[in-house]
């Protein structure tokens, strides 16, 4: 447990505000259902012992006084111990809440007996009686015993309350923190833009500077597209947006290696336009791209072609980037590209629940081609714009 | 310094990239820009074919990359590498005292740069080219020689014949015959590619050849002082005081 909130992101950003409102639950309340069957439980006592009384030929009213002198006291006992779990217990364990336990016992088992003589005592008093009251050693005994047996009976199953509300808190904190931590993966699994493609660009620009500075200022225009997208993804913690948005961006990105490869990347796309409204997890697009540029561009002399495809299938969302490389494209993969596979992969299992597929591997040509489902909705954050 | 202009080669397959090095180059009068070329392939046969003085060498090419070009060239030419950052690459070109330019960079840090290997194309027949040292300072085994810059001049130092490196900030000192040489190396990137058979590092800024250690004894109850054959002594840490008592054993 400890390991696992020390991995969690110290951005306020990613921590939903449930989960930092956690805290060790002390003194659980009493809920309703515990006070229904609570009281069910003495008003039926109070009606056994009625019931009893009236059996053994008393008159009905001095029966239901008698039971309800000795309900009362070890209803109360009730209520004490439940009251006792909830503040005494919670905080206590092993050998403290045993020797806690056994002088509540010999204290509420003394009390509810001394409140048991004091109503019968009374009830003689008012009511008067052919006998006159008094201590039986063998009466003493029984409504000792009684009050024993009703306080482990209330103990026991005020203890079962507590252990069930622990448990249902612990389940509880456990699946804040799955979520937390899933929010956390998310956001490092949301993808950056390649610094190495960041600084080769940066020194492109600088190349243009003196030699165009036309073309200078519209990719530094473009760089700044590029980074606010992404900043903003990252800022907001957003996970799933219109593909609109993810298509925009990866233009942005194909403008900006445009300048850097020239004649050597050519690029095809195609987007119907239902399709650019449906819900895509943010960075999915860009990446697949810049696998292609990766592995089937950059590494040719010659450059290569790179073909861009987004329509709808049914209710789901098929996207497509395939490209014309060599089989060099499928083994590069392996490594950064891969990586970047992987963690789309990753994201789509958080998001999509196992419902997104996204398939890889070589073309009949020669090329490599990824292929994106992706359902409608899924989990996460959406883009609100 | 010959009277003749120096012969350089370009190699960088962006075209961008090609004429910041073109127009850079272009106001240097003693450089002869004498090809460019866009991918490895081409860059193998261009400079065993123009025989160029000096070559500015993309590590990320088409084809085959900048360093597998310096395995397949027959003429060893000075070379300076152009590189978008790579941690790993920027060490292993310190400890080959290799040029190299980080992207971006501009006119001011080039010219920096080229008036250091201005001064160094007559080479000294002791050094090895900078193909050479390249393949020596990229490899992944353990290092047998390291080289410094002093001045325009690169020292080749033997690996055997260090006695000790100390930190000094972001550089390494290295105590060997003729030194102390400064690295602009991280103490933890040289100790990874020495051999840990012979160099411990025996203290957060200390790496000692164990060859050369004379002594050790005891320094209090937990460390232990390292005597050397020079005389000068270190007291090894806690941790590395431990190693050394079991290498001992």
């Amino acid at each position: 447990m400890m390991s696992r909130e020390k991995e969690l992101p110290s951005s306020t950003e990613a921590v939903p505000a449930d989960a930092r409102a956690a805290a060790p639950l002390i003194r659980p309340k009493i809920g309703a259902a515990v006070a229904v069957a609570a009281i069910s439980a003495w008003v039926l006592l109070v009606a056994v012992y009625a019931f009893i009384f009236s059996l053994s030929g008393i008159a009905i009213g001095r029966a239901v006084r008698g039971a309800l002198a000795n309900g009362i006291p070890d209803g109360l006992l009730a209520l004490a111990v439940f009251e006792a779990a909830r503040r005494v217990d919670a905080g206590r364990r092993g050998a403290k809440l045993l020797s806690a336990r056994m002088a509540g016992a010999c204290g509420l088992v003394g009390a509810a007996f001394a409140a048991k003589t004091l109503l019968l005592s009374l009830d003689v008093a008012l009511f008067g009686s052919e006998q006159p009251f008094r201590l039986n050693p063998g009466v003493i005994a029984w409504q000792a015993f009684v009050s024993a047996l009703i306080y482990t009976a209330s103990a026991s199953a005020a203890r079962a309350w507590l252990i069930d509300r622990r448990l249902r808190e612990e389940e509880a904190r456990a699946a804040r923190a799955e979520l937390f931590r899933s929010r956390a993966e998310l956001s490092a699994l949301r993808a950056q833009l390649n610094p190495h493609f960041l600084f080769n660009v940066l020194h492109s620009v600088l190349g243009m500077v003196r030699g165009d500075p036309a073309l200078a200022e519209s990719a530094l225009e473009s760089l700044g597209d590029l980074l606010r997208y992404a900043l903003r993804v990252h800022r907001e913690g957003v996970d799933r947006t219109a593909l609109r948005h993810e298509w925009e961006f990866m233009e942005t990105y194909l403008r900006l290696e445009q300048i850097r490869l020239g004649d050597r990347l050519r690029v095809s796309r195609h987007a119907e336009e239902d399709a650019l409204d449906h819900s895509v997890p943010t960075f999915s697009l860009q990446p697949l791209v810049e696998n292609s540029v990766r592995h089937a561009i950059a590494p040719r002399a010659t450059g290569g072609k790179i073909s861009i495809e987004a329509r709808i299938e049914g209710s789901a969302l098929r996207l497509e980037v395939s490209n014309d490389g060599d089989g060099m494209s499928a083994a590069g993969t392996e490594e950064e590209g891969g990586m970047g596979l992987r963690v789309l992969r990753d994201r789509l299992d958080v998001l999509y629940g196992g419902k997104a597929r996204l398939s890889a591997g070589p073309t009949e040509e020669g090329g490599y081609r990824v292929v994106l489902m992706l359902p409608a909705g899924g989990n996460g954050r959406e883009d609100p714009a | 310094m010959s009277a003749q202009r120096v012969r350089a080669l370009i190699v960088e397959d962006e075209p961008e990239a090609r004429r910041l090095l073109r127009s850079f180059l272009a106001e240097a009068a003693w450089v002869e820009l004498v090809g460019e070329v866009a991918d490895g392939r081409e860059a193998v046969s261009s400079i065993d074919r123009l025989q160029p003085s000096l070559v500015f060498l993309d590590v990320r090419l088409p084809e085959i990359s900048g360093l597998q070009v310096l395995e397949k060239i027959r003429h060893q030419p000075e070379v300076v590498f152009a590189t978008a950052y790579d941690r790993y690459a920027v060490a292993a070109f310190e400890l080959g005292a290799l040029d190299y330019l980080v992207k971006p960079f501009g006119r001011e840090r080039f010219n920096r740069m080229l008036q250091r290997v201005r001064g160094r194309l007559d080479r000294d027949p002791e050094t090895p080219p900078s193909p050479e040292r390249a393949r020596l300072a990229l490899g992944d085994s353990p290092l047998r020689r390291l080289f410094a810059r002093t001045g325009d001049r690169i020292v080749p130092i033997p690996v055997a014949s260090i006695l000790r490196v100390q930190a000094r900030g972001d550089y390494a000192e290295v105590h060997a015959p003729g030194g102390p040489f400064l690295l602009h190396v991280s103490l933890t990137e040289l100790a990874a590619r020495l051999d840990p058979g012979r160099f411990a590092q025996v203290h957060r800024s200390h790496i000692v050849n164990l060859d050369a250690v004379k002594l050790l004894r005891p320094f209090d109850d937990r460390r232990l002082l390292i005597v050397l054959a020079n005389g000068e002594e270190i007291v090894a840490s806690r941790s590395a005081s431990e190693g050394l008592r079991k290498q001992v054993r």
